[in-house]
């Protein structure tokens, strides 16, 4: 019956608004996607960089904050491709994770505060308004494993701005997910569209609509960027603009990009998905089975091939789930998004 | 020299033919180009509460109309590369005439009624002698062919013209030929040099500015004018699109162009891309969209940033009110400024790149 109902609703959509033709179906998708998806990936962040904030008030040195702070990288890769709300608001993303860095503006910036002994570090509120390039992941993960700034010691300006970075990471994931949580939070202008408190959605559809786009552009990003950036072309790899490749990190963040987006495909889907559980599956063993944490291997042909492949295994992922995901529930990626004039 | 017999036909015909004007099409505010949920392509005319007054079926995917300026007459470009245009009678919903590029040119997406309304000049490609032109076809002629003149730069996109006849081109640099990668496949990224463009009334080069050549990858592509006549243009970058790049370009002639950014954050998320641009409705601030980015960027006149409002797949822009409406490719039209208001939504109708917006005429 659910495949029925599906197959039955895009022509629905041709109906006035005025009536609009919300079906189970979608709201179904809709709820489990946001309460099963969303608010656990927000908890996780808050959860992880509360833990990485008090790691690193005991103890600034990077051995002892590295746990913490991969634990807090991980979350963030269960959240990070929820480009929405809370999340994207005051330029956070980009606040939480600087990457790519193409000017190289992370390593001057901080090698300037640090020299300058920036007292901007002190004030968590005037810290919060510090350059995106001391901030967040990226600024820790040179603070924690580059030689440049990772020779530090307790109590000194290095060990005070490791402390900050990681206290205001807290802050926004704090920040993130009240607001998502809130009775009139974000959550909630997801699940209620134009009912909602701070209406974004006209209508669940579109909700639904903007969820699947972030499900369709997190795996084009790790496509194109988290595997793109380092296998450069067959002539040039470029591995060291892989992402976290510092912190022995690229595998492991393409590998639970697509577990995230794999869960908030299973959320979405009305029905069975089995083409891209299968495409899904296959991408993710490869790319666990890389033993390649930095993408140092691409300098390599056999190696950069074997990332390539993933990236080509990503574009199968993406036509099932045209099918199996947007097809059913009546949604497809921006009309004027995906082509340019 | 006129003979007597096309005179008596031409005082014939002014005295029975019904001389038209918007108000027979409803008086639209705005023209746009949409999909709808059946897969066919139209042109709408909009109220000035964005209410759809008049839908005529285009024969393929629309980019950019040129409406008359009093006539109810547009000319709907096919995308780029067309080599087609078709000139709706918006008042029937009729095609009355096809324009077909000539040999070796193709549209750009955009034209231009110029000279009352008798001429109408079409960005085009000459893509046999790789140089930009402005193609001119007459209305008092079936809209024949009758000349072209050179743009000063390699695909002119969007022209635009000041109220001393000046015309004003966007020449976006990017160089395809209809044979390659159907057409659309760009083929000059590492050697483009976009540009904008002044022409006297009578096409001649008065001014020329490019920008430096760190930002040569920048293709101007769309043009606004303010009522004080700024001339604000919007730019997408060929290169990577994590990199940044101002995609707004803000100029008066004689001086030197502004380029406007957003802070850090927003720049990024547009995504080095701005698909269309448009001054507010009262002039006092100007808007970029990024499909891409699902957000619009609103600037002073003075190039400073003055915020971003969220909305997924925005790309139509056109000044209404003191702010602007937008539309999208899931069918909303939104009233635009500090935040937005849905004015209509019609859900399977995806609307295409660019509003038009009509002048308010005299009743």
């Amino acid at each position: 019956m659910r495949k029925l109902a599906a197959l039955c609703f895009p022509l629905m959509l041709a109906a006035p608004l005025a009536a609009d033709p919300l079906s189970d179906l979608l709201s179904e998708a809709l709820e489990r996607a946001v309460n099963e998806h969303t608010v656990p990936a927000v908890d996780h962040f808050d959860v992880a960089t509360a833990l990485l904030s008090d790691v690193a008030g005991d103890n600034c040195l990077p051995n002892a904050v590295k746990p913490a702070y991969n634990e807090a990288f991980d979350a963030w890769m269960g959240l990070q491709h929820l480009h929405l709300g809370p999340v994207e608001a005051n330029g956070r993303i980009l606040a939480i994770a600087f990457w790519p860095d193409k000017k190289g503006m992370i390593p001057r910036t901080l090698a300037g505060y640090i020299a300058d002994e920036d007292p901007v570090i002190e004030d968590p509120e005037e810290f919060a308004q510090a350059s995106i390039a001391v901030r967040g992941l990226f600024a820790l993960e040179y603070m924690l494993y580059d030689e440049q700034f990772n020779d530090y010691s307790e109590d000194s300006y290095s060990c005070h701005l490791v402390q900050a970075v990681a206290r205001d990471l807290h802050r926004m994931g704090a920040a993130i997910k009240a607001e998502w949580e809130a009775p009139d939070g974000f959550a909630q202008t997801l699940l209620l569209a134009g009912e909602a408190p701070h209406p974004l959605y006209l209508t669940r559809t579109e909700s639904v609509q903007a969820l699947y786009t972030m499900l369709t552009s997190s795996l084009e990003v790790t496509r194109d960027q988290r595997i793109g950036r380092p296998i450069g072309s067959f002539e040039k790899p470029r591995p060291t603009r892989a992402e976290a490749y510092r912190s022995d990190r690229a595998q492991r963040n393409v590998v639970l990009q697509l577990q995230a987006a794999r869960d908030l495909a299973r959320k979405l889907a009305p029905g069975e998905m089995p083409l891209a559980e299968a495409a899904f599956e296959k991408t993710i063993a490869l790319a666990e089975g890389l033993n390649d944490p930095g993408f140092a291997g691409v300098e390599d042909p056999m190696g950069r091939l074997k990332v390539e492949i993933i990236g080509q295994n990503i574009t199968t992922i993406l036509g099932h789930l045209a099918n199996e995901v947007g097809a059913p529930l009546g949604v497809s990626a921006g009309f004027n998004a995906s082509d340019g004039d | 020299m006129t003979s007597r017999r096309t005179f008596l036909k031409a005082a014939l015909a002014a005295t029975v033919v019904p001389r038209l004007s918007w108000a027979d099409a409803g008086s639209p505010a705005f023209l746009g180009a949409a999909k709808d949920a059946s897969g066919d392509y139209a042109l709408y005319g909009l109220d000035a509460q964005a209410q759809i007054l008049f839908r005529a079926p285009l024969p393929a995917r629309g980019h950019a109309a040129a409406a008359h300026p009093f006539k109810p007459e547009a000319v709907a470009f096919a995308r780029r590369p067309g080599t087609f245009a078709v000139v709706v009678n918006c008042a029937t919903g009729r095609i009355t005439h096809r324009l077909d590029a000539p040999e070796g040119r193709h549209f750009m997406g955009h034209g231009l009624f110029v000279e009352n309304g008798d001429l109408l000049l079409t960005p085009e490609n000459n893509y046999a002698e790789k140089k930009g032109i402005l193609g001119i076809w007459d209305r008092r002629k079936n809209y024949a062919r009758v000349g072209e003149v050179a743009t000063h730069g390699i695909g002119p996109h969007d022209v635009k013209q000041l109220s001393d006849g000046t015309l004003v081109v966007a020449n976006g640099g990017i160089f395809t030929h209809p044979d390659i990668g159907e057409g659309r496949q760009k083929l000059n990224i590492d050697v483009m040099e976009p540009s904008l463009v002044y022409l006297s009334s009578d096409y001649t080069l008065v001014e020329k500015h490019v920008l430096t050549p760190e930002l040569h990858k920048n293709s101007i592509r769309h043009l606004s004018l303010a009522p004080d006549e700024q001339v604000a243009f919007a730019m997408q970058w060929e290169g990577d699109e994590m990199d940044l790049v101002p995609l707004l370009g803000l100029h008066r002639r004689g001086e030197e162009v502004v380029l406007a950014e957003a802070d850090l954050g927003e720049q990024y998320a547009m995504k080095a891309y701005a698909g269309s641009v448009s001054h507010s409705g009262d002039g006092t601030e100007v808007a970029i969209s990024s499909p891409r980015g699902g957000r619009i960027h609103r600037f002073a006149p003075d190039g400073t940033f003055l915020g971003a409002v969220v909305r997924g797949d925005v790309c139509g822009l056109a000044p209404m009110g003191d702010g602007y409406l937008g539309s999208d490719g899931f069918g909303a039209l939104l009233a635009m400024k500090e935040d937005m208001r849905p004015l209509n939504a019609v859900p399977g109708l995806a609307w295409d790149n660019h509003l038009v917006a009509l002048p308010e005429l005299a009743a």
